[in-house]
């Protein structure tokens, strides 16, 4: 697709607002970013403009416009009512050809990041994917976003630049809970476009099973966990098996020869999110810390007070966790 | 039957911590790997191969592996040739440094191009640095392609490709004609080492080639990058939790927070 430019120069903020399939209204997703442009909307002078696109569109523009629309675009039309995206493609090219808008909000779902990098690449414009927080820089007159590296152990911090209309797309929380304002006023008007079913033609799709490849510690509530530190893995076995609980570890644990490959929680092997994640002997560094942020009730122990495990543990003993898991195994035994 | 392979390097997580009270990443050992999600789409790749030669295909399917980036990304290039790709071309050149996606998009469509198009153009959904996911349709715009998301499966017959594919919380199946760009989840394949003898040749018997922007035909304007990295930002620091004397002390804590 050759680049598309805009006659104009870009301004405002636009947000493409998805609606919730069963209600048919705006999803919250879409009123938080609408209230997160109506913000830099303030800063900046612009207007924020809302384009919702569909088939037997109900009238969705009184929330959007609570939240901090000015304007909202009708798209109604039965080439958008699936969500195969080539008529969405064209359908918002031709709004944004007609409008040149100069920064354009779209959720981060699996239909905000199909059409944001495409029109993104279509306008030769920036995007900053999947930002857990943005905002408009009134200097630069950018985006700059905040988006998880590695899991969100950090964040990148990435700046859009124009004079190309400026893309990000938002994933919940990234504004926070809208502000909605009962007494705003603002417009709604429908937009007429020739919309064809295009020329990718992909065969009837049709609803399938599939099975997954299930991660062995996907489902386990309970998990022990060893690392380097451990002393006598024998007694983690005991304990593991007493509290019914799975046998894993940290990565280093395999040079240890305590577990293979399959076992290791971490970047590099599993994410777990047990009930019960009792790490004895594991440094925890970040790669392992990774692994384990989705636990309910982290338990560590390990020789050294200053190891970082210890500021993930809900319960932390500084010790020998061999000793450790042995008394604890008598004591935990008949639950 | 050309199909294409885009891979990453991704910085090793093995080799780095990250410090959120001194909001610092601290790299002890600055290793590069190939993704995971790369590592999938070449062996994704070679099924494909394999397939298609066991059923006798006109001419035998040929594996180009691509990638952009700084001298390092050689090794990478090389593993993908171990894992099956016959050619592997390195887009490399002073002018990629400041790349993101968008200008990474221009040079692999342009390399494509200059290949004499692909019928098929594999990629990781999510790679595991940045997991944006923002390359595989960028990449297809700039070819003009339709582009399947988050492939877990993929088979090709007949001059189509049949996909299943993961939306939300459910598959759906389709098939669409080559040309196509194809994403797929690492999650959804095992993943699978290179074997050490291939990995062996790679480095002593095969060569990669490096084409430059200007190889490639690109303007000043297609070099331009839209978005550019500032720096990192930390979430706030992890607290303490609470620390406990003994493992009497623990059985209670667990019993009474009910996890046990």
């Amino acid at each position: 697709m050759a680049r598309l430019s805009l006659s104009e120069i870009p301004h405002d903020i636009w947000v493409v607002a998805e609606l919730d399939a069963e209600h048919r209204e705006p999803t919250p997703l879409a009123l938080e970013m609408t209230y997160g442009a109506r913000m830099a909307a303030d800063l900046m002078g612009f207007y924020v403009k809302v384009v919702v696109l569909g088939s037997d569109l109900p009238d969705v523009s009184a929330s959007l416009i609570q939240a901090g629309a000015d304007r909202v675009y009708l798209v109604d039309h039965p080439a958008v009512a699936s969500l195969a995206v080539e008529p969405w493609l064209k359908a918002l090219s031709d709004v944004f050809l007609a409008q040149s808008p100069e920064f354009v909000l779209f959720g981060a779902t699996p239909l905000g990041g199909e059409l944001a990098p495409r029109l993104a690449q279509r306008f030769g414009g920036g995007l900053i994917a999947r930002c857990v927080s943005l905002r408009v820089d009134d200097f630069d007159r950018a985006f700059v976003g905040r988006r998880a590296a590695y899991g969100g152990e950090y964040y990148e911090v990435v700046a859009t630049s124009g004079p190309a209309p400026q893309f990000a797309t938002a994933l919940p929380d990234c504004f926070g809970p809208p502000y909605m304002d009962a007494s705003r006023f603002g417009e709604t008007e429908g937009v007429e476009l020739e919309l064809e079913r295009g020329a990718w033609s992909v065969g009837e799709s049709e609803v399938v099973e599939f099975e997954m490849p299930v991660p062995k510690l996907k489902n386990a509530r309970r998990i022990v966990s060893v690392g380097r530190q451990v002393g006598d893995v024998e007694a983690a076995k005991r304990l593991a098996s007493a509290i019914g609980a799975e046998f894993a570890g940290a990565r280093e644990a395999i040079d240890e020869g305590y577990i293979d490959e399959s076992w290791v929680v971490g970047i590099t092997g599993e994410r777990v999110g047990p009930d019960l994640y009792i790490a004895l002997g594991i440094r925890g560094d970040t790669m392992h810390a990774f692994g384990i942020q989705d636990a309910r009730c982290v338990v560590a122990v390990h020789p050294d007070p200053d190891a970082p495990i210890f500021k993930q543990a809900d319960a932390g003993i500084v010790g020998d966790p061999a000793k450790v898991a042995g008394e604890l195994m008598k004591l935990l035994r008949d639950t | 039957m050309k199909i294409v392979v885009c891979v990453k390097q991704v910085l090793d997580p093995r080799g780095f911590t990250v410090n959120r009270k001194a909001e610092k990443v601290f790299v002890n050992r600055e290793e590069y790997v190939l993704d995971p999600a790369s590592n999938v789409a070449l062996r994704v790749a070679s099924t494909v191969k394999s397939a298609l030669e066991a059923s006798n295909g006109a001419t035998p399917p040929e594996i180009v592996a691509m990638s952009l980036g700084p001298d390092r990304v050689d090794d990478a290039l090389r593993e993908a040739m171990a894992f099956g790709a016959g050619r592997a071309i390195h887009l490399k050149d002073a002018a990629f440094e400041s790349a993101d996606a968008m200008v990474a998009a221009h040079a692999l469509a342009a390399a494509i191009g200059k290949l004499g198009g692909a019928d098929l153009v594999l990629l990781g959904a999510r790679s595991l640095d940045t997991s944006s996911g923002e390359l595989p349709p960028r990449l297809a715009e700039a070819l003009d392609l339709p582009h399947a998301a988050n492939a877990v499966s993929l088979d090709v017959r007949e001059g189509r490709a049949w996909i299943v594919a993961k939306h939300g919380d459910s598959f759906t199946r389709f098939s669409t004609p080559l040309p196509v760009v194809v994403s797929v989840i690492p999650e959804a394949f095992e993943t699978g080492y290179a074997s050490g003898w291939r990995l062996m040749d790679a480095y002593k018997k095969w060569s990669v080639e490096a084409w430059s922007a200007a190889d490639l035909s690109m303007t000043e304007d297609d070099l331009r990058p839209g978005a550019v990295k500032k720096g990192e930002a930390f979430p706030a620091e992890r607290q303490f939790g609470t620390r406990v004397g003994d493992a009497a002390e623990l059985a209670e804590i667990l019993r009474r927070e009910r996890v046990i």
